[in-house]
Formats: structure tokens, sequence, C-alpha cells
């Protein structure tokens, strides 16, 4: 019977040395990972509301042309001619679409097995039949909670993607 | 010529994996046990555990029996973001968590690992 493993193959423990020397060195560099996400965490709550619907919109799509336009508005001009940053149509007509997530965009790499693997073995609970998200899940709640920090900061302004979107499109005509 | 036939090997070959696979799961179960001791003491009656699944995933998971005499079992999943924090409680949509939490946890991960460190593994670093 072929065990899985959580996130290590069973060749670690033919070395139990160097399985600990793993095991420790993943949990230290998940430590280090919480630490700087929070810091990015407060580097994000203190940036302009221009920038913040640039990160919102590096989110959605890898778009230049896009994210020069929401640079140019965090940087207070309200104006970008079209001609010089062209809005691909597609994207406004794609603005209701999920976030995109990037080709090599793998943090937290889906590993369902390893969930079902501690479900079953580990907690002893039965399934909860949970599923592990997918990264594009997690970029989505990500860019959620982004569009509600911008809601907050804007005050009465609402904003959601499509929102976004419209008004730059009407800043730029 | 193999000294062993080929089906010999890979029965051997087999209990070795099984036996280790094994083994891993048993020192996972004795991080999670050291981990649920870290919020104070597990009162009787009550299974807590909490451990680093894997780089990007912690989780606490705690089973208990209500007054009504019915096992109550809450699972909570912590994803580290690049941008913060997510958690899901019991299957529940993902949701940032604020960072009072995320010091918490942060917390939580440091005297974890300090504690493997020194109870678990202090023979082999």
């Amino acid at each position: 019977m072929n065990l899985p493993t959580i996130g290590y193959s069973p060749e670690f423990l033919r070395n139990p040395a160097e399985f600990v020397a793993q095991r420790v060195s993943i949990v230290d560099a998940s430590v280090h990972r919480i630490e700087a996400s929070m810091n990015r965490k407060r580097e994000i709550a203190n940036l302009h509301y221009g920038e913040k619907m640039t990160l919102a919109a590096d989110l959605l799509f890898d778009n230049r042309g896009y994210r020069q336009i929401l640079e140019s508005l965090a940087l207070g001009r309200n104006a970008v001619h079209p001609e010089v940053v062209p809005i691909p149509q597609t994207a406004l007509e794609h603005h209701t679409d999920p976030p995109k997530v990037e080709a090599g965009y793998k943090p937290g790499e889906p590993d369902q097995a390893s969930f079902d693997l501690w479900e079953k073995e580990i907690s002893g609970a039965p399934s909860s039949g949970f599923s592990r998200p997918t990264a594009q899940d997690l970029v989505e709640v990500e860019h959620q909670a982004l569009l509600a920090d911008l809601r907050h900061q804007a005050g009465d302004v609402a904003i959601s993607a499509g929102e976004t979107y419209a008004h730059i499109a009407q800043v730029v005509n | 010529m193999p000294i062993l036939p080929k089906s010999l090997t890979n029965s051997r070959n087999q209990r070795n994996e099984d036996r280790e696979a094994d083994l891993y799961r048993s020192l996972i179960r004795k991080e999670a046990k050291i981990g649920g001791e870290i919020f104070g003491p597990v009162p009787s009656g009550r299974k807590r555990e909490f451990f680093c699944l894997d780089e990007y995933t912690w989780i606490w998971h705690e089973e208990w029996m209500d007054t009504n005499g019915s096992r109550k079992i809450k699972t909570t999943h912590y994803a580290i973001r690049p941008t913060g924090i997510l958690k899901a409680q019991d299957g529940h949509t993902y949701h940032h968590v604020n960072l009072e939490e995320a010091e918490r946890l942060l917390q939580a991960a440091k005297v974890y690992e300090n504690r493997i460190r020194n109870e678990l593994y202090a023979a082999y670093i």
C-alpha cells in the first residue's frame, strides 16, 4: 500500500536527522512567512487609496495598461490619454470575471491529499468534507478584502470590481 | 543475478515505506499534541491539536463533548498568504484575520517551533 505523506516523501524518513532538519526548516519558514505576511498587511493598510486600487487590479488582471492608469490615479493625475495607455476592451468586458491567477503564482499550492490524510489519519475525526481552497479561491478572498478596504476608505463611494473599471474608463475618456 | 527474488525485495521495500509512514504520522501527532498544550492546560475530556501542516498552513483541531453528551468538533485552518492570513472554520469560506489574531498565531507558531525543537527533535538537531 502506498501511503501518502504530508508534504514529504517517505525517503526523508530513511534518514531521521535529515527528516528532522527538513521538518524544522519547514516550520521555521512558515513562522517567517507569517511575519512577512503581517508586515505586508500593515504596509497595505497604510497605502493610499490609489495604491490599493493598483493592488486590487493586480490581483484581477496582469494588465500593465490598467496598472499605469491606476498608478497615475494614485499620483493624483486625473487623466491619462487612452492613446498613451490603451485600455483593452476585453478587460472591461471581463471585469466581472473571477480573478486570474498568474502563471507561476504558487504560494500555498493546494494539496488536497494532505488534508485528506490529515483528516483520516491524524485528526481521527470523521471527514468534514472540507476542500482545500485553490490558489484562485484565495486570490479571490484577497481581492474581496482589498475591495472592502477600499470601500471603507472611500467612504460613501461604492466600489466593486466593475465600478472600479467603469470609473477608470470614465476618467480616461 | 540478484541474490533475493524481486518479489521479496519489493515486499521488504514496501514494509519499510509503511513503517516510515507510520513513524511520520506518529511524529506529526506528537507535534500536534505539543501544539495543543501551548494555549494552556487542555480540559479533561477535550482533545486539542495545533500544528503546522506545511509551510503555508496551520491547523487547530478541537474535540469535546457538549452538555448533552454529543461530540463536537471544530477545525480551523489558517492559510498564510503574502498579504495576510486567511482563516476558515469547519469548511466555511476563508476570511482575513485581523492583526490581533495574526499576532496571536505568530506567537503560537514561535512557541510551537521552539517546543518541537527542544522536546521532540533535540536529539537530532
